[in-house]
C-alpha cells in the first residue's frame, strides 16, 4: 500500500502548470487554479490503477484536502 | 427535449444561459482549449449565446444540467455538423461550476452527448482536437479509442508562442465494437486512461 507521501507526489504529477511545492497533503486542492474534470478523471484513473479503488464522484467532491482523499481511498482498499 | 443521466441532463443552450457561460470563461480554462485566449464582455456573450441558441444547422450547443437542483454547470458543444457526408467536430466539454469538477459531471455529460451524436445526429465519423501539450485531453481521446490522425505544427498561437495541436477522430462502427465489448466500463476506462496519462508523459519526457 503506498504512503500518503507517495500519494501526494502521484497527486502532484497529474498537474502541468502546479508546481509540486505547492502540493502538500494539507493542500486544499479544488481551490487549485489548474483543477478542471480531466485533472478530477485522472485522480480517479490513478486510484484504480495504483490502489485498485473505484473512487465515487461524491468521493472527489467531498474531500477537501489531498490527505482527505488519500484517506477515502485508503478505507475502500 | 433533455437526455438525461444520474447526474446531469442535456438540454438545448438558452438565450438567457448567457449569465451562466460569460462566468464560465475563465482564463486556466481557456489556456487548455484550441480557442483563442480573449476578454468577452457580457454584451458579447449575450449576443453568443442567443446566436448559438437560434441556430443549430451547423453548431449544437448543449447546456449541461444538475438533475438535482437544474443548475447549469457546463455546456458540450458539436460543431461543423456535415449531414452529407454524416461527420461532425467535438468542440468540448466545459463544466464552468468549480465544484462539479470532480470528472463525474464530465464523464456523464460527455457519454450522453455522444449517444445523441451517434444515435440522433446519425453520424459517422467525430472528430476532435486539442493542444499537444494538454497531456490530460489527449489521453483521455486516446483512452476512448480516438485514433490520433495528425498533427497540426505550430497551429495555434496563444501565450506568446505556438502551439501544435493534435488531431483525433472515431467511427460509429468502432465506437460501436468498443460499446458492445463492454470497454466504456468505468473501471476498464479509467484503466485505460491512467496507463495513457502515464505514456503520455513519458512521450513527452523524451
Amino acid at each position: 500500500m503506498k504512503t500518503l507521501e507517495e500519494f501526494v507526489a502521484l497527486f502532484a504529477e497529474l498537474f502541468d502548470d502546479t508546481d509540486p511545492s505547492e502540493i502538500t497533503a494539507t493542500t486544499v486542492f479544488h481551490d487549485l487554479d489548474e483543477w478542471s474534470s480531466l485533472i478530477g478523471l485522472s485522480i480517479i484513473a490513478m486510484a484504480v490503477e495504483e490502489f485498485g479503488v473505484v473512487l465515487m464522484g461524491d468521493d472527489v467532491k467531498n474531500s477537501v484536502t489531498v490527505e482527505d482523499l488519500y484517506n477515502r481511498i485508503i478505507s475502500k482498499a | 427535449m433533455i437526455y438525461k443521466g444520474e447526474i446531469v441532463y442535456l438540454r438545448a443552450l438558452e438565450p438567457e444561459d448567457y449569465e451562466k457561460t460569460y462566468l464560465f470563461r475563465d482564463y486556466e480554462m481557456q489556456k487548455m482549449t484550441c480557442g483563442p485566449i480573449r476578454f468577452s464582455s457580457k454584451a458579447m456573450e449575450k449576443n453568443w449565446a442567443q446566436a448559438k441558441a437560434l441556430d443549430n444547422s451547423r453548431d449544437i450547443y448543449l447546456a449541461i444540467c444538475l438533475i438535482e437542483n437544474d443548475e447549469m454547470i457546463g455546456w458540450y458543444s458539436i460543431n461543423d455538423i456535415d449531414y452529407r457526408n454524416r461527420k461532425c467536430h467535438c468542440g468540448g466539454i466545459v463544466i464552468g461550476n468549480r465544484k462539479y469538477r470532480d470528472g463525474l459531471a464530465y464523464e456523464e455529460a460527455g457519454n450522453l452527448a455522444f449517444r445523441y451524436i451517434i444515435n440522433e445526429l446519425n453520424m459517422n465519423r467525430i472528430t476532435g482536437s486539442c493542444l499537444r501539450q494538454h497531456i490530460m485531453s489527449r489521453a483521455m481521446m486516446e483512452a476512448s479509442y480516438w485514433s490520433l490522425e495528425g498533427i497540426e505544427r505550430q497551429s495555434i498561437f496563444k501565450e506568446g508562442r505556438y502551439h501544435d495541436v493534435c488531431h483525433y477522430a472515431i467511427l460509429k462502427d468502432e465506437y460501436l465494437e468498443h460499446l458492445n465489448n463492454g470497454d466504456f466500463e468505468p473501471r476498464k476506462r479509467m484503466l485505460r486512461l491512467g496507463k495513457a496519462i502515464k505514456q503520455l508523459k513519458a512521450d513527452n519526457k523524451q
